[in-house]
């Protein structure tokens, strides 16, 4: 895994926000990198950072309200850029043809006095130079390659007249429509029901696997992730706290935050046992967090960790922010078993 | 009739859209036994929503008959309506919205309270029972709703609606709208106060790992009808309709080293303005025969346990054809 | 002194606030306590002193008749805002319960209702104060009834919109599914939650009556004489506007700051009660009070 090429890598990313409540410190020091071809997911609750970090990495913020620090690299060609300090204008070009987002509402992404064709056939018109006829080809064949049927009939309808699902659909297909490399999905199923969800997942692996595109999907449901990531961070107060391969978080969670979080899916097996919860809430943002941010609702917290980060965890494809207690969780279904500690 | 403490018998329930009607609710049939925790899945659009809003008369029905301690409640209007609603009570979605915004959250609970005609005495110690089984400080009550987060304000929410110790408890996708953590948590209080207060629940989800998770009895709802009904075990490990095993074949795996989840309906719920033909499933459905589902409408195929469902297939399609997930 | 320490949060306590504020106060203290605070009867007649310039002894000077203009201001003022406070409390009693039943059960009594407001909203208002006057005889109280009748559909509508807002809140359904009658939910629920958005036209109203009601008594359609309001002063100056510019800019002036400072001063709370226009502290403020490290400000 670790051979892929990197195509994006943010490193001790920091956004902080002015807002009516005050200053915010959405992303708190964040690092991850993209491969070329990969899935990588981030799970968290809400409030975590995790939408606020993909918004900084496009730079969406409202630009004189909004700080940054750190870096964001994005590999084209040869070369590497940190987006934060491209221009505006610069950064406006990598938008769309290198860089494209899908967000939760779909709606958003329409314009709903256009046809949705026409809003499709613009963007090509725009980043590709396409004539009328060749861009109105085109989005036909995006739309049934997202599995909207007739093509050439719902291009010329507007978004109203789309269901939520297959307008969220369209929106992949524009968002696509100019080849990006990197496509970041912000919770893209969470408004959509299961067999929707089903149908937008199998759109987003087909687009990993047929056009070797790279996924960045932001999402709070560890099915989805279970479902298509190759990779995940777990998310906690604006910072990564746990990070691996797929199989590896879920079967041997390390931070106390994931193994809670983990336990308080209901599953197969465990109907109508108590689920885990999490006592307390998290830290507001608006503060500064000294030690764990987690340490509060902890069960694991000792005196230390509330004045000071613990030493990190590691091992192959695998990194948390905390050791834990290095207990694993068997396969769905068994008790757990303490292995040490 | 006081074996079931809610019946539902051919409820329809059609809005005027132009000249056409939409089918919202089109003859659904339920039985909610004491004590009993009763889901309703579906897709959005099936109805489901609109089947509690009937229930506790936010909506009137268009026909059909609902039975509720042995009354038949769905003419009563306002005033008739008022003993029953203290023995039936809701619970929304979205726990921002759910409070008076102007209004601190126990001058809410204390309203409920006074307006059932409870002693100030009754409705503290009612109010302090409330907040231990939710597992929250009395002293949030003196707070207002922004103040407090979504998990806080949907346990308050179910606080709420038991004030008056309802029997049945309508939560319309009580956890949607909260986090994993949250959810969790709320699913244990539910899951708790259904014992201590004997109460049955009509839960609605669209969410199949939560039902799963919680019910007694399960029903599936498709444009409007439900199509297949039986114990949680059965409807599970079972499905008979399927349209119910498309829905469970579509959930995403549980743990990465599963099987990946599959796909086994195409396009989305057809417009509740023109229903198709027959069988409201057969064109999306990949067993559907010609001649046959297109044409006459199934009845309903009852099997052991009282598992049954609305399919014409029910005995053909065979079991080991059928995905068991 | 030491600075305090200043919320992070937008500020009620603007500038504009504290100053539409301080104005606002005294003027109506100086018009409560108009007896106490002239300095002469504002109806007592000195020939001897007619068109008198602004003198220790007449802050204002006279009018054509010697009277105290300043302390005619003042009295005027008590006529002008119990008018306006009366025009709006009318528009209030009537048109609020108006706005929250139409936005509230809809249907037909709705339709009539907005039917009847837009043909109301396009006469200009004047004249159906004229047409009012017209048919049941000028003076002040009635120039006061027909303004405040004039006022409701404006207000009712107002309501409408918020209450059409509102009701489809969740917490309204969850009022109704608890069983409570349509007034607790109207009165109880609902209106609370509306009152913002009225509070707003409400006091917006009370500076268009008085500038309706100058206008009424400058048409010599509302107080009669000797009785007097900032209107009617306004009027009885305009013939000696180039002679004596004071006998018709005093009352006109002290009409404008009251409107002005009212809209202000409604302006501000509105803006307060808005989150997302809340004025915002700068970014070097941040930084200088510490919130936030020099060097993350990159």
């Amino acid at each position: 895994m670790s051979e892929k090429k990197e195509l994006l890598k943010v490193e001790n990313l920091c956004t902080d926000l002015i807002t009516a409540r005050g200053l915010y410190h959405a992303v708190r020091g964040i690092s991850f990198q993209v491969h070329e071809g990969e899935i990588l997911g981030i799970v968290g609750e809400s409030g975590c950072g995790k939408s606020m970090t993909v918004k900084s990495i496009l730079r969406l913020n409202q630009e004189d309200k909004t700080f940054y620090k750190g870096k964001v690299f994005y590999w084209k060609g040869t070369g590497r850029k940190n987006l934060l300090e491209l221009s505006r204008k610069e950064m406006s070009r990598l938008r769309g043809r290198e860089i494209a987002m899908v967000s939760q509402n779909p709606m958003a992404a329409f314009d709903p006095l256009y046809t949705v064709g026409e809003q499709i056939s613009e963007m090509l018109r725009f980043h590709k130079g396409m004539n009328r006829e060749e861009a109105q080809a085109e989005t036909e064949r995006l739309l049934e390659m997202v599995g909207i049927f007739p093509g050439a009939k719902r291009s010329r309808q507007y978004p109203h007249e789309f269901s939520g699902g297959m307008l969220q659909r369209a929106a992949i297909a524009m968002m696509i429509s100019c080849g990006p490399r990197l496509l970041i999905a912000d919770e893209p199923t969470t408004a959509l029901d299961v067999t929707m969800q089903a149908q937008i997942l199998e759109i987003l692996r087909e687009l990993k696997e047929k056009m070797g595109m790279s996924i960045l999907l932001i999402t709070h449901n560890f099915g989805v992730v279970s479902e298509i990531c190759s990779r995940v961070c777990v998310m906690y107060a604006g910072q990564v706290v746990e990070s691996g391969t797929v199989e590896e978080i879920f079967k041997n969670p390390v931070h106390p935050y994931t193994r809670a979080l983990l336990r308080g899916i209901p599953r197969k097996g465990r109907e109508g046992r108590q689920l885990e919860t999490i006592p307390g809430a998290p830290p507001r943002l608006n503060q500064e967090i000294r030690g764990c941010g987690f340490a509060p609702r902890c069960p694991l917290a000792k005196e230390s960790c509330y004045h000071k980060m613990p030493e990190p965890w590691e091992a192959q494809g695998h990194w948390s922010s905390c050791p834990g207690q290095f207990c694993q969780v068997l396969e769905s279904g068994e008790e757990e078993e303490k292995i040490c500690g | 009739m006081d074996e079931y403490l809610l019946e539902i018998r051919n409820l329809k329930k059609y809005y005027p859209s132009g000249k056409n009607q939409v089918k919202a609710l089109d003859g659904v049939n339920l039985k909610v036994k004491p004590g009993e925790l009763v889901s309703i899945v579906g897709e959005s659009g099936c109805g489901k929503s609109t089947l509690a809003r009937c229930v506790i008369g936010l909506e009137t029905r268009t026909e059909g008959e609902i039975w509720f301690h042995g009354e038949e409640i769905s003419s009563y209007g306002k005033k008739q309506m008022r003993p029953v609603r203290k023995q039936m009570q809701m619970v929304f979605q979205s726990p921002y919205a759910a409070f008076n915004p102007r209004q601190t959250l126990g001058a809410g609970l204390r309203e409920v309270g006074k307006f059932y005609g409870m002693k100030t005495g009754e409705i503290r110690d009612r109010i302090s029972v409330l907040m231990s089984y939710i597992k929250m400080d009395e002293e949030l009550l003196s707070h207002y709703p922004h103040e407090l987060s979504g998990g806080q304000l949907q346990r308050l929410a179910i606080a709420r609606a038991l004030m008056v110790k309802p029997e049945l408890l309508i939560a319309d996708e009580p956890v949607s709208a909260l986090d994993v953590s949250v959810q969790a948590q709320i699913l244990n209080i539910l899951a708790e106060i259904r014992e201590k207060e004997n109460m049955a629940v009509l839960f609605i989800s669209h969410d199949l790992a939560v039902v799963e998770h919680i019910s007694d009895w399960v029903a599936v709802m498709y444009l409007g009808k439900t199509v297949e009904e039986g114990r949680k075990e059965d409807v599970f490990s079972q499905p008979f309709h399927p349209y119910t095993d498309a829905l469970l074949a579509s959930r995403p795996r549980e743990y990465p080293w599963q099987e990946k989840s599959s796909i086994m309906l195409k396009g989305e719920l057809p417009n509740a303005l023109n229903l198709p033909e027959g069988c409201r499933f057969w064109p999306r459905c990949l067993h559907s025969q010609a001649g046959l589902c297109d044409k006459c409408e199934p009845e309903w195929n009852q099997q052991e346990n009282g598992h049954r469902a609305v399919c014409h297939l029910v005995e053909t399609l065979g079991k080991t054809e059928r995905r068991v997930s | 002194m030491r600075k305090r320490k200043e919320q992070s949060e937008g500020t009620l306590w603007t500038a504009a606030f504290v100053i539409s504020a301080v104005i606002l106060v005294l003027i109506f203290a100086a018009t409560i306590f108009a007896p106490v605070l002239a300095p002469a009867d504002p109806d007592a007649l000195d020939l001897k002193h007619v068109f008198a310039s602004p003198s220790l002894e007449h802050l204002l000077g006279t009018d054509k008749t010697g009277r105290d203009i300043f302390s005619r201001i003042l009295f005027g003022g008590r006529m002008t805002l119990t008018g306006a406070f009366a025009v709006v409390g009318i528009s209030m009693v009537l048109g609020i319960p108006a706005g929250l039943f139409a936005g509230y059960y809809g249907g037909r009594g709705d339709r009539i209702m907005m039917w009847f407001t837009n043909v109301v909203v396009s006469f200009p208002p004047l004249l159906l104060a004229f047409v009012f006057v017209a048919v049941f005889g000028s003076g002040f109280s009635k120039v006061v009834l027909a303004l405040g009748i004039i006022y409701v559909p404006m207000l009712a509508r107002t309501t409408r919109s918020v209450v059409l807002t509102e009701r489809n809140r969740t917490y309204v359904e969850a009022a109704e599914s608890m069983g409570y009658g349509t007034g607790k939910i109207l009165f109880g629920h609902i209106l609370p939650n509306c009152m913002p958005t009225i509070l707003v036209q409400v006091t917006l109203d009370i500076g268009n009556a008085i500038l309706d009601l100058a206008a009424m008594s400058f048409l010599g359609l509302g107080v009669k004489p000797p009785v007097s309001d900032w209107g009617a002063m306004l009027e009885d100056g305009r013939v000696y506007l180039l002679s004596q510019p004071l006998q018709a800019l005093a009352p006109g002036i002290v009409i404008v700051v009251t409107v002005v400072a009212i809209n202000v001063f409604v302006e501000e709370i509105r803006r307060y009660l808005n989150p997302s226009e809340r004025k915002l502290p700068a970014y070097k403020t941040l930084v200088r009070r510490g919130l936030i490290s020099e060097e993350k400000a990159l």
